[in-house]
């Protein structure tokens, strides 16, 4: 048997193509990321520049909680190191630590890494990493390899895929 | 001694499986070309159209079907012939079988065609069918093109049980669909039988395109009614089989026959096997034979037989996957076609939530093979699916001979002319 790695499908030995997601099973070969026709959300405004400037941004917070509502997942990850968002992929030896394939990340057009979030000494911040589909902040598109303060309660666009973001201190 | 009048070409996805406890699967994609070196001839059509006038083909479809119908006669060669049937609630010979001496009169008749009545596909079939068997088949393409904009009453097994009847006498069978509302499973069925093309034909304006195309390829015939005899080793199963050109077509079985089609100009026949492959014990050779059979119209040699094989070797270590491209592709573009059927079954089978899931997986699928629009087309479908639980039947046509055609474009067709 082979296992889809991107839907976990049991598939024949032999077979080429994953028959429930059509993921290419031919080992070694990388694909990337599709751009989804919802990007459209590329050409939203980009917010008010924020950078140089602290709104009160977590900066106590010990621990993060990520509510992903399509999926009803929630994942508790501490803040003591980047958190890497995307999903995993074994041929590159990629394990994001907020990783979303389960909530059909694929499907939803999150890139393997997408985004990235950091304590910085203005606090939590969020940064995306050039992603295909773009990150979302509150409804602001956000330019790749800047760094946005969070908030507790933020809601974050992942390619289309809708987090929130609680902290704990 | 013996001619090769058909040049095979065999690519498997792999030459070595592993000895294992649970089935394998295997791809052949088994090209097709006339054999030496004798440029193909054109022969004689014996051509028939059966033209549905049912009430819904009342103004534009008809007109275009009409003006189609005009510029054949217009196009088709002296030693041709053609008949033209139109049916309704019953079948009237519009053009008896006729050559193609002098033809203003027979557009003439074309023109007199009327739209009324309803749907009954199988009296059209059978003028047709009579109109054909008027000229000796021998030495001739004959070949009956069904047009129609709907569903049939009641006749679909009599259609269907005509259509198996006339193939062994070298008579093949194509449909067009025109507009949404036919039956895409019935006329996939219908043309099985000899393999010819059912095809989509979204909006009228393209009816004379493919019908152009379609005798282009026919007038360029070398060799007709190839079927694949399925006499395999035990434990090795085909489990199905979808021509990839000259056209797209699901392949289906009949008598331990995969009926094939026609070998049309130097196009290559092309043809993908899914093979299933029970448990093999290691260190032996599997002889895996493929043996077609057809009349090579060319030579007029009837019933030739060409013996060809695959080997495969059963291995005790993994071997290594590294199929020919062309192969890959074929298998990706039969997967999205894959894809898109079972996201009607899931919705058949009223679960929603997977056939959403389904339809966005092959959104994605799409896009990262670069078929943008297909991708916009299923991605409208998901949302339909995701807000009003439906598809529209528009969309499931276009996905599914959308899908179907991106199996021909796989292979790099050489030109006929």
């Amino acid at each position: 048997m082979i296992k889809c790695s991107e839907c976990g499908s049991n598939e024949m030995e032999g077979a080429l193509y994953c028959s429930e997601c059509g993921n290419s099973l031919l080992k070694g070969r990388e694909q990337s990321t599709a751009q989804l026709p919802f990007s459209d959300s590329l050409t939203d405004p980009v917010p008010p520049s924020l950078l140089g400037q602290d709104f009160g941004a977590v900066s106590e917070a010990r621990r993060v909680m990520f509510v992903i509502p399509s999926s009803g997942r929630r994942v508790i990850l501490e803040l003591d190191s980047e958190i890497r968002v995307g999903r995993k992929d074994t041929t590159r030896q990629l394990m994001p630590e907020l990783d979303l394939t389960k909530d059909r990340g694929s499907d939803f057009g999150v890139s393997r890494l997408h985004a990235s979030i950091q304590t910085s000494n203005r606090g939590v911040v969020l940064i995306d990493l050039g992603s295909t589909n773009g990150t979302l902040l509150n409804n602001y598109r956000l330019p790749p390899d800047l760094p946005y303060p969070l908030h507790n309660g933020d809601e974050i666009r992942f390619g289309r895929l809708l987090v929130h973001v609680f902290f704990e201190t | 001694m013996a001619t090769d009048f058909l040049d095979v070409n065999i690519l498997g996805s792999r030459q070595a499986i592993a000895a294992l406890d649970f089935s394998q699967l295997l791809y052949l994609l088994v090209e097709i070309r006339p054999g030496g070196r004798k440029k193909v001839e054109h022969h004689p059509l014996n051509l028939c159209l059966v033209i549905d006038r049912s009430t819904s083909m009342r103004g534009e479809r008809l007109e275009r079907v009409k003006a189609a119908a005009s510029l054949l006669i217009d196009k088709l060669g002296s030693k041709d012939t053609i008949s033209i049937i139109t049916f309704s609630d019953r079948a009237e010979v519009v053009l008896p079988s006729s050559r193609l001496e002098n033809k203003p009169p027979l557009i003439a008749r074309v023109r007199s065609i009327m739209a009324s009545g309803g749907t009954e596909i199988y009296q059209g079939l059978k003028a047709g069918v009579a109109e054909l068997k008027k000229v000796p088949l021998a030495g001739r393409t004959n070949h009956l093109i069904l047009l129609t904009d709907g569903h049939t009453y009641g006749d679909d097994e009599a259609c269907l049980s005509l259509a198996q009847k006339i193939a062994p006498q070298g008579i093949g069978l194509s449909a067009f669909g025109i507009g949404s509302d036919w039956n895409d499973q019935f006329l996939d069925r219908l043309v099985s039988a000899s393999g010819g093309q059912s095809a989509f034909i979204e909006s009228a304006n393209q009816v004379f395109e493919f019908l152009q195309k379609r005798i282009h390829g026919l007038g360029l015939v070398y060799a007709q009614n190839l079927r694949l005899m399925m006499d395999f080793p035990m434990g090795i199963h085909l489990k199905t089989g979808f021509k990839v050109a000259p056209f797209a077509q699901p392949l289906s079985a009949e008598f331990d026959n995969y009926h094939l089609g026609a070998v049309e100009g130097q196009t290559p026949l092309s043809v993908l096997l899914e093979f299933t492959i029970e448990p093999q014990l290691p260190g032996r050779n599997i002889n895996l034979p493929l043996h077609l059979t057809g009349d090579i119209l060319a030579y007029n040699v009837q019933k030739y037989i060409s013996k060809q094989s695959f080997e495969l070797a059963v291995v005790t270590d993994e071997p290594r996957i590294n199929p020919p491209k062309s192969l890959t592709e074929a298998v990706q573009a039969l997967n999205f076609y894959r894809l898109n059927e079972r996201v009607w079954e899931d919705v058949e089978g009223g679960d929603l939530s997977q056939a959403t899931t389904r339809m966005r997986r092959l959104t994605t699928r799409l896009l990262e093979a670069g078929h943008t629009q297909l991708a916009q087309q299923a991605y409208a479908e998901s949302e339909r699916l995701s807000s009003m639980g439906t598809l529209s039947v528009e969309g499931r046509k276009r996905l599914k001979y959308g899908t179907r055609s991106l199996l021909t474009q796989t292979i790099n067709l050489e030109d006929n002319d």
